[in-house]
């Protein structure tokens, strides 16, 4: 007994400065606390916010002060000289650590419990509950972190590997750490108002804290203590190297090779759904009078998926589950992609009066976003964009029931002229801002006239070899690209060089421009949109969006506004506030007013397209980012 | 510069320099193992990622601190200080020696960093790529990191001195700063995390003086006392002795110190006439489903309102589905500015003054119990979800006008002029923060109300139950958010997402309410001084722009930013005609040159106001 109690008091010396300290920091944080966040629900959430922070650190300081250093220092040596068995002078340090933590918890939640009963209507049983569940907490805490500073050296990798452990264990699989043990012991949101008992938490947080021990004792005694002296001794400089490496590689090597598991396949569970033949179409239309509808949908998109799908080789089917969406005009889409083999899309495939529904368009748009989910993007990479989005329009247009589309098209893309050239064709991303979805035009020409010229089969191939890729979503993607320029895939495919064929397509389109379209394109060059900032004295700024027109007015013009984030410079249409506007009869400007919602040193995108009957499409007339003044 | 000494600092500092140099070569080898080619600079950007940035400040800043603990405290453990001191070197230029040899480390490492970032940049080829770069903000970004690791290493070798409690007190002393600089947002810049804070006015960056000069002033004052305690803790023969001296006297005068605090904080607590510790004595009343806490003198009130709390409470577990009742604590003595009621894990807060209003009590009380139902039901899965927010508020009204039979008319025309004017999409109700941001907040409350009505519609009465007992069945190894989530819950209660979109739209139709069915109000900056900032408020008509003639009363919220708290939110209110209003700003309330409005109009017979989307304003100052 006389050997115990000056144990106790050699241990008790040298922590009494950490529990001064530690009640000083404790009172510090109360104060704190509820000085910024007010008694809030309960004086008693703080506990769980200390018991997570710094009781977590001045545990850890305990332990370390009592096993790790005696050892680092050498006073342990001395102890384990003393004729007392060699378990003892580590059950007197655990007993200490405990009494230690259980006076701070304790003292912790005397103060609040004081204050919560002046305020809420608490017993003496709750306040149990509650010293329980601190107590257990304290007892799984306190012997994890003696075992942890019984390893000595090997402490700190340890309890990494143990936090990756934890976390992968966590992400990857049902077991939840937050409700496990001694963290739902401590749970900020059920500590300070539950009164059951948590008995599974109870119980596993005392086992937690008696596992330590034992491994703790174990540890201490095997070989007369020699392997926790062993530990104990300093680590060398390279040891530490290793140490770093190996820790700093578990962390990277988790991060990249612990994936979540994948999400549940989406599945409809309206009884208004069309499913295709081949099964990868489904469409939830919402009410019988839309049956018929829904029903054409489905047969179009089957047809081109489906032939798609054995062009491209795909084994492992596509699903693309589409829902009808009233409240979207003809020309969104908005997509929720679930996984590489599955597209989920709303959609307003019904007719309309604004912005008429083209079934076409939307059966280009899945293609393109079939490539797009399937390739991890990797289809969308610059140099191959342009051939993604006209190998998308070509596989839709083909199809000799199209020739007034493709008329359409080919209109649409002789506006845009000066874009077929190989510099602007490279930087296909920034021409798209402009152009918006006339890119699909323009890039639709030039597959057309690879097919015209050397057949569609040869136009499959190229598609194959240089958008239907697999992506390894790691560097090997960048080198992939950088050995496979897309100007040498085509050079390699179609024995031509890239320069001449872009020339080709263009004086193709020249020709067009100059010819059949020269009127129409003359006409829409009159379609002006501009914006100006109208300032009246002393009042705030209002921005109009205004468009213009010497020839043929519009029907109507959709007015797209967003304010740009920094790094930003354009913005997705269906990520911008929208109002759409007819143009009024024997008019020849529209005006939109923004009534002063942007300010000054604001940078805005503004897009306006604008509908001309006769032509069927959208004419982008205005894309530009601007800093308001 | 005495080489020999930098040779030795270098190699006590060398486990550090190779941790640097791996976690560079892992951070480049990480990024390896993506599609690194499509990088851009807004993964990296402060301004872009404002969580990037403050994380980034506290994580350097925690480097330096470490970085310091490896000069001094080892060195006074092996007991090689006592040989440095012993060197005929004058003190401070060894003192000096191991700042500058420390701070070049993290200089390198932080340079390190920025040029990773560069390179990792340059194999992106994308024609947008680099429009999107700014090379001030990456130098911004490189130098804020070395100087912020300064100021880091400047506090740690003066918490290094007092060893795990300068440590400790260190941590506390953050989290004390970013308590103040949340709660007290025009006070911001004593959080270190404003120091990587970036505002972009145009293509102009602004960052926060302030914030600059205060940490930089303090970083330089704990060298300098950092210094003069290592040096003179060999001014006295024995160490161990000048320890304990030290010790004795900071204990000492710590212990003076908090002993006046908490006393202090007590007398406090307990004099202020405003905090329910210094009111008469609580008294508790217990029905079938609650324990009733109030206040003595509101007895009469109390049994008055919680009359009906039995059979409100029988009706929300009622239509939830619900089997079990949980013991519920009601504090009926909260007195809040901001709620009418808060509510947490089986624990309900209400504002006094509901009272003194039976009916306004009952709909408060649904309200709050619901959300303790659906914690319950949803196994506390719900309410950490960021996603939710709509839902939460959304059932929790629902049930308000459910079981006190009150028509949600005025509620909704508020969400169906909202959710047409700013063009809103399921989508956008995802994100609490974004939402907020740009919207009135309440906004959720109302829209979230029409949504679960929809539910109710498509998927019948027991929908809203079913779906908070299928959100409590999932774990957190799915990983699912936003719209996939919902339909995913949706999908598992046999309801479809579509079809209860589809039913809102309707119920959004049938209120008769269209985008212009409110004026629109905007505001700009007339005039600004040190002490107010003038603005001028004009109602126009949405579609045309033309101001309208009226006379209303229109109401202005104002805060610094969309980070700041609920609470930092200040309102004000003036009266508008023909020739607008003017409303004066108190300067010291704003931080900075930015600053956001908000301006909301009464509907007729409304009691809510009707506010148009967050506005940022930019003061130039004259």
């Amino acid at each position: 007994m006389r050997s115990i109690l000056a144990l106790a008091r050699k241990d008790m010396q040298r922590v009494v400065s950490i529990l001064v300290f530690s009640i000083i920091i404790e009172i510090i944080f109360f104060i704190s606390y509820h000085l910024f966040l007010g008694q809030g629900m309960s004086y008693l959430i703080s506990i769980p916010e200390f018991s997570l922070t710094f009781f977590l650190l001045i545990a850890y300081l305990l332990g370390n002060t009592l096993a790790s250093k005696e050892h680092y220092e050498g006073t342990q040596s001395f102890v384990e000289a003393l004729p007392i068995p060699r378990r003892q002078p580590v059950l007197v340090k655990y007993f200490c650590g405990l009494a230690l933590l259980l006076i701070l918890i304790t003292a912790y939640l005397v103060l609040a419990f004081y204050l919560t009963a002046q305020s809420e209507p608490v017993d003496s049983d709750f306040f149990i509950l509650l010293w329980i569940r601190s107590a257990v907490y304290v007892f799984s805490l306190w012997g994890f972190m003696l075992l942890i500073n019984h390893l000595g050296r090997l402490r700190i990798p340890l309890l990494i590997t143990l936090i990756l452990i934890v976390i992968t264990l966590d992400s990857s699989t049902s077991f939840e750490f937050a409700r496990f043990g001694p963290a739902m012991l401590m749970d900020r949101g059920t500590f300070p108002f539950e009164r059951e008992w948590p008995w599974l938490a109870l119980q596993q947080s005392a086992l937690v804290g008696l596992s330590c021990l034992l491994v703790t004792l174990v540890m201490a005694s095997r070989r007369d203590g020699g392997v926790v002296e062993l530990l104990s001794k300093p680590i060398s400089q390279a040891e530490k190297a290793f140490m770093i490496c190996l820790c700093i590689g578990a962390v990277v090597a988790f991060s990249v090779l612990v994936e979540d598991p994948p999400p549940e396949p989406f599945e409809f569970t309206a009884d208004e759904v069309i499913r295709s033949e081949s099964g990868q179409v489904e469409i939830a239309y919402l009410d019988k009078e839309y049956a018929l509808e829904a029903q054409s949908l489905s047969d179009y998109l089957d047809k081109h998926l489906t032939d798609l799908s054995a062009a491209m080789g795909w084994e492992s089917s596509f699903k693309l589950k589409i829902t009808l969406d009233e409240t979207l005009l003809g020309n969104e889409h908005t997509y929720y992609t679930s996984s590489e083999s599955e597209i989920v899309v709303d959609v307003n495939f019904l007719s309309q009066q604004k912005t008429p529904w083209d079934m076409q368009n939307f059966a280009i748009s899945m293609i393109h976003r079939v490539f797009r989910s399937r390739t991890d993007g990797r289809a969308m990479i610059e140099g191959r964009h342009w051939f993604l989005d006209g190998f998308s329009a070509w596989w839709v247009l083909r199809d000799e029931r199209h020739q007034s589309d493709i008329k359409k098209t080919t209109l649409q893309a002789s506006l845009y002229l000066q874009v077929i050239d190989v510099a602007k064709i490279s930087a296909w991303d920034s021409e798209e801002e402009q152009l918006g979805d006339e890119s699909f035009a323009v890039a639709y020409i030039g597959v057309a006239q690879m097919a015209s010229r050397w057949g569609d089969q040869a136009v499959i191939d190229l598609a194959n070899q240089s958008i239907n890729i697999m992506a390894f979503n790691d560097v090997r993607d960048w080198w992939w690209e950088k050995r496979n320029p897309w100007a040498s895939q085509f050079e390699s495919a179609l024995s031509v060089k890239w320069e001449d064929f872009v020339n080709d397509w263009r004086q193709h389109v020249q020709v067009l421009a100059l010819g059949e379209y020269k009127e129409t394109i003359a006409s829409l060059s009159q379609l002006k949109a501009k914006y100006s900032i109208i300032a009246d004295d002393g009042r705030p700024l209002r921005i109009a969006l205004n468009v213009f027109s010497k020839g043929d007015t519009p029907k109507n013009c959709t007015y797209y506004h967003a304010s740009l984030r920094p790094t930003e410079w354009s913005l997705y249409l269906e990520d911008m506030y929208s109002t759409n506007l007819s143009w009024p009869k024997g008019e020849q400007a529209l005006s939109l007013n923004l009534p002063g919602i942007y300010s000054s040193g604001e940078r805005v995108y503004f897009v306006t397209e604008c509908y001309v009957s006769h032509l069927k499409f959208p004419v982008r007339v205005m894309a530009e980012a601007v800093v308001i003044p | 510069m005495n080489t020999a000494l930098i040779r030795k600092e270098l190699r006590r500092l060398s486990s550090l320099i190779i941790c640097f140099i791996v976690v560079t070569v892992f951070d480049l080898v990480f990024y390896l193992f993506d599609q690194v080619d499509v990088l851009n600079w807004s993964e990296f950007s402060y301004a872009y990622d404002t969580d990037l940035a403050w994380s980034s400040a506290y994580v350097t800043l925690v480097i330096g601190v470490i970085t310091a603990y490896i000069l001094f405290p080892r060195e006074q453990t092996e007991k090689t200080l006592d040989f440095m001191w012993g060197l005929p070197i004058n003190r401070w230029s060894l003192y000096i020696h191991k700042v500058a040899v420390a701070t070049s480390v993290l200089i390198l490492f932080i340079v390190l960093g920025s040029l990773t970032t560069l390179l990792l940049l340059s194999l992106n080829s994308n024609s947008t790529a680099w429009r999107y770069f700014s090379v001030t903000e990456w130098g911004f970004a490189m130098i804020s990191g070395i100087a912020i690791a300064f100021i880091g290493l400047c506090f740690g070798m003066l918490a290094s001195y007092f060893k795990w409690f300068g440590a400790l007190s260190l941590v506390l002393i953050l989290m004390i700063l970013s308590w103040v600089g949340t709660y007290y947002p025009v006070y911001a810049w004593v959080n270190p995390s404003e120091l990587t804070s970036l505002t972009y006015i145009g293509h102009a960056i602004q960052f926060d003086t302030k914030a600059w000069l205060y940490h930089g002033s303090t970083a330089l004052l704990a060298l300098y006392i950092g210094g003069r305690l290592w040096i003179r803790d060999t001014e006295v023969r024995q160490y161990a002795f000048a320890n304990r001296y030290v010790n004795k006297f900071t204990l000492t005068a710590f212990s003076a110190v908090t002993a006046f605090a908490l006393i202090g904080l007590v007398y406090t607590l307990v004099e202020d006439d405003d905090d329910d510790l210094n009111q008469e004595l609580k008294i508790t009343s217990t029905t079938q489903c609650c324990v009733f806490s109030y206040f003595e003198s509101d007895l009469g009130l109390v049994l008055a309102s919680i009359n009906n709390a039995d059979t409100i409470f029988e009706r929300v577990q009622k239509n939830l589905g619900v089997t079990k009742s949980p013991a519920a604590v009601i504090d009926l003595t909260d007195n809040s500015d901001t709620h009418a009621g808060t509510a947490r894990w089986k624990k309900v807060r209400i504002n006094q003054s509901e009272l003194r209003h039976p009916d306004q009590f009952e709909m408060v009380f649904a309200h709050e119990i619901t959300h303790v139902f659906s914690d319950i039901e949803s196994n506390r899965r719900l309410f950490s979800r960021e996603d939710s927010h709509f839902f939460i508020e959304g059932i929790a009204e629902w049930m308000e006008y459910k079981v006190t039979d009150r028509n949600p008319t005025y509620s909704r025309q508020l969400a169906a002029i909202a959710w047409q004017r700013f063009g809103l999409q399921f989508k956008d109700l995802m994100s609490r923060d974004d939402f907020g941001a740009r919207y009135d907040a309440d906004l959720a409350y109302y829209i979230g109300e029409v949504w679960v009505s929809a539910l109710e519609n498509s998927c019948g009465s027991d929908a809203p139950g079913d779906l908070l007992r299928s959100i409590g069945e999932i774990n957190s190894s799915y990983d699912l958010a936003g719209v996939q989530f919902w339909r995913n819950r949706l999908q598992h209660i046999g309801c479809d997402l579509s079809q209860v979109n589809s039913h809102f739209n309707t119920l959004i139709e049938n209120t008769g309410m269209r985008s212009n069915s409110a004026p629109a109000i905007t505001g700009s900056v007339v005039s600004s001084d040190e002490s107010k900032i003038q603005l001028i408020l004009v109602l126009s008509d949405v579609e045309t722009g033309a101001t309208i003639d009226a006379k209303r009363w229109v109401y202005i919220g104002y805060r610094n930013s969309e980070d700041d708290i609920k609470e930092a939110t200040s309102y004000l209110s003036a009266e508008i005609n023909a020739n607008g209003a003017t409303v004066s700003i108190p300067r010291k309330n704003i931080r900075g040159n930015q600053f956001q409005i908000q301006l909301g109009i009464k509907l007729p017979s409304h009691e809510d106001v009707f506010y148009e989307r967050w506005t940022r304003i930019n003061i130039t100052d004259e």
